[in-house]
């Protein structure tokens, strides 16, 4: 990442040339009409022939107008390098190929934050596709069209992208393109106009989703800017279609290819024929009736197996059996079970199989109905994860109250990622009726102003994992919150913004919470040597990302102090923290034995020196991020790629992308 | 604690005896229970029947393909990820159908089988397999056609 990317709003004009105005920019392309860069757009005939293009539709291609939302970015939100706002209008870098700050960048790469100490579990993995999503970026262009191609400009590390999603008129998501995992086998070391065959479709839309999964990179992944092309619709269809949506409704199924169960998914009311309680009436069903439904369904008694040569049928397995089968499958083929016969109805609401509950795989699909339907099955819920769900309007506040009213008293995981249906209640409710929970993940809520205010989390006090990552909240409600949360072991307040004094929440981890684990402090701000310092009191911690933070302060012996006393280091980020001497990297090398992932980049002082000695000494080190420490000569790189090899390490340099 | 000279004798449902190392027959739960309630030691007494542990719910044929997990399980190397423990497992029951020409009443047995003798392993491997085969049926129909199951009656509104 380069050094550029100063944090502060004043920018030296060099590092970018992105244009300013991105509408301006679109007018002039569809002035011009000609071919762009390789692959370019359709042309669409010369003005005279505009007005009869009205009436018809024309071809065009445009870029991205501005961003609705994004999972992650490497940047802050106030400066212009490596940030999602980079991927509005033309592409500025491509096809040069590199590590640019004028791109959008996300904050992970490959597997090396599964494998450190914060990682997390994903709450009923078997929802996943094989494909996961790690990251996603919302973006809206200015005129509706029927799509035809979609194009991501990838100028660094291409091969990130696994899905696209169009958000049509009817307000549905499609799916354009998912990729198959041979798809991401032979990605180029070069920069490419990414454009895979989207699936035939009328939709109309003029906002996309962009799906990344970072496990298959190398490195930070960059993307320079999107472009979508397609028919215009004329405006007198626009107002048909629009008109009667009741009617369209009924077609939108094949539209968006989606079959019978999603929408049935989608329009869920399921009402038992019994109002009473669904548990009782299993285990009634269970006790009194099963035997007997089962002899209706012709099931063998074990001495006429013996004689006959009749087949055992899955219906013939016994309820606790069923039940466990059951357990394996995801959300959609479980609904899908109920539907096959009454007795897997019954099977498949079993509130032991709703204890583990994510929709974050069905984030297109959850509404409010669903999280109702959801409610009465998951009497016996621990864990949810609603993350990704509602950014639409399709999840009403009201409704993710009633949720937690009736099933969040003894939650004990709730994450609640990018849910942009959240409001102040909303989290008011979560602190009132939540309070048995372990850990809490509200990751990507950056309202202004921030919906973490006041007191509306201080009835929490189990907390071991916190995360608020790119989260706006208030200082004092943070303060009081470490107090109340002696065992908290993961805090994660990446993003946090200028308003948020570094030292203080410092200082109070070292008061209140010393069984600290994991700590992610990305560009914080007003952190100093006295804050780091503080932080040698938690002497269980395992990871540290301090990357961005502490840009020009001395360090003095704060350093040696953390690593001293934090022995069980395995995770240490400290990229681009100039004050970083190389006694510090001595020290590195001396205490740092359990160190599995370290980041120096940008560090000025390193030499190769202390490069060996740190690769000598730290002997479980996996990965070593090296980039933009300008102190390297050319030639260096290739001892270092030798010393790679030698003791097995991941090393990162500037020098990747300019070898092919 | 294992005695590889040692075998059990171990009966199935239709009479026939097997005998099992005493390494293998300890994966199955119900080994131990039968071990502790029933007999002290493993000395040979004169009235054989009293050493032969019944299955009463096992046919032969079926307990000769819980026999062949045991006998891969033993195979494994130990020290593995969960992970990567359970794709093996998954690997391994995958191949003992094939070997065997297993159709659905078969795993339906084995899975019965499994639940019996208290071998969580194959328990796990084999609701495991047929969740699969569940989660590839692309609707209802398909599931109900794959598992032959009757259609009672709208089940949605």
């Amino acid at each position: 990442m380069s050094l550029l990317a100063f944090g502060g709003g004043a920018e030296d004009g060099s590092s970018s040339d992105t244009e300013p105005d991105a509408l301006i920019d679109f007018t002039a392309m569809l002035m011009e009409r000609k071919h762009e860069c390789n692959g370019g757009w359709f042309s669409c005939g010369s003005k005279l022939q505009s007005q009869s293009h009205e009436d018809h539709g024309y071809y065009l291609g445009q870029y991205v107008l501005g961003v609705l939302d994004f999972s992650s970015q490497y940047g802050i939100d106030y400066s212009i390098s490596y940030t999602a706002a980079n991927v509005i209008g033309r592409p500025t870098k491509f096809p040069a190929y590199g590590d640019y700050p004028e791109t959008f960048t996300m904050r992970t790469y490959g597997d090396w934050w599964q494998l450190a100490p914060s990682a997390t579990q994903e709450i009923q993995a078997q929802n996943l596709p094989s494909l996961p999503t790690h990251d996603f970026i919302v973006v809206y262009f200015e005129k509706f069209v029927v799509p035809t191609e979609v194009a991501i400009f990838e100028t660094f590390n291409p091969g990130g992208v696994v899905r696209i999603w169009a958000y049509s008129i009817t307000k549905r998501w499609t799916c354009l393109w998912e990729a198959k995992p041979s798809d991401l086998n032979q990605v180029p070391h070069d920069s490419r106009r990414f454009a895979p065959p989207l699936k035939k479709t009328n939709i109309i839309t003029k906002t996309l989703r962009i799906d990344f999964n970072h496990s298959r990179l190398n490195y930070y992944t960059e993307i320079d800017a999107i472009m979508l092309c397609g028919r215009t619709v004329p405006m007198r269809c626009m107002h048909q279609l629009l008109a009667p949506v009741g009617k369209r409704l009924g077609n939108t199924g094949e539209e968006s290819g989606n079959g019978p169960i999603i929408c049935k998914l989608r329009t869920l009311k399921f009402q038992p024929s019994c109002q009473a309680n669904d548990a009782v009436k299993l285990h009634e069903f269970i006790n009194n009736d099963l035997s007997k439904f089962l002899m209706d369904s012709h099931v063998e008694s074990e001495q006429q197996k013996h004689n006959s040569t009749t087949e055992i049928c899955l219906t013939d397995l016994p309820c606790e059996i069923l039940l466990k089968i059951l357990s394996y499958l995801d959300l959609k083929s479980l609904f899908r079970m109920g539907q096959v016969s009454h007795l897997f109805y019954d099977i498949s609401t079993h509130p032991l199989l709703y204890c583990d509950l994510s929709l974050k795989s069905y984030w297109q699909l959850a509404n409010s109905e669903l999280l109702c339907t959801l409610a009465r099955r998951a009497t016996m819920l621990r864990k949810l994860d609603l993350s990704w769900c509602g950014g639409f309007g399709e999840i009403s506040p009201t409704e993710f109250k009633k949720f937690l009213t009736q099933r969040g008293d003894n939650m004990t995981h709730l994450r609640l990622n990018s849910c942009k249906f959240l409001n102040a209640s909303c989290i008011e409710t979560v602190g009132i009726v939540c309070d048995n929970l372990i850990e809490l993940s509200l990751r990507n809520c950056t309202t202004n102003p921030p919906l973490l205010n006041f007191s509306c989390l201080a009835n929490l006090k189990n907390l071991e994992r916190l995360d608020l990552f790119q989260t706006a909240f208030e200082s004092e409600l943070l303060l009081s919150m470490l107090e109340s949360n002696r065992k908290l072991k993961h805090l994660n307040l990446a993003f946090c913004g200028v308003s948020v004094n570094m030292d203080n929440v410092a200082t109070h981890l070292a008061t209140y919470n010393t069984q600290l684990v994991s700590l992610d402090m990305w560009k914080a701000h007003f952190l100093s040597a006295r804050g780091l310092q503080s932080l040698s009191r938690c002497q269980q911690l395992e990871e540290l990302d301090l990357g961005w933070c502490m840009r020009e302060a001395t360090l003095g012996d704060s350093l040696y102090q953390l690593l001293f006393n934090c022995p069980k280091l395995k995770k240490l980020f400290l990229s681009a923290m100039r004050g970083i001497t190389e006694r510090d990297l001595m020290h590195i090398a001396t205490l740092g034995k359990n160190l599995e992932q370290l980041d120096l980049m940008g560090i000025l002082n390193i030499t190769h020196e202390r490069v060996y000695d740190i690769l000598v000494h730290c002997s479980k080190l996996k990965l070593l991020d090296l980039c933009f420490c300008d102190n390297f000569m050319d030639r260096d790189f290739d001892v270092i790629a030798d010393w790679s090899r030698l003791f097995n390490v991941d090393i990162k340099n500037s020098r990747i992308y300019n070898s092919r | 604690m294992s005695h590889p000279s040692e075998t059990l004798q171990m009966r199935t449902s239709d009479g026939f005896v097997f005998h099992v190392s005493l390494e293998v027959a300890q994966q199955m739960g119900m080994t131990h229970s039968w071990l502790q309630s029933e007999r002290v030691g493993l000395e040979r007494s004169d009235d054989d029947d009293a050493n032969i542990m019944p299955l009463d719910r096992v046919s032969s044929e079926i307990f000769r393909l819980v026999l062949n997990w045991c006998h891969a399980m033993q195979t494994i190397e130990k020290p593995l990820e969960p992970k990567d423990k359970l794709l093996q497992e998954r690997a391994i029951f995958q191949n003992l159908l094939t070997e065997s020409n297993a159709n659905d009443s078969t795993i339906f047995e084995l899975i019965i089988a499994a639940d019996y003798l208290n071998i969580e392993s194959l328990l796990q491997a084999g609701t495991q397999h047929v969740a699969d085969v569940i989660n590839g049926c692309d609707s209802v129909e398909a599931i109900r056609e794959r598992f032959n199951i009757m259609y009672d009656g709208a089940v949605d509104n």
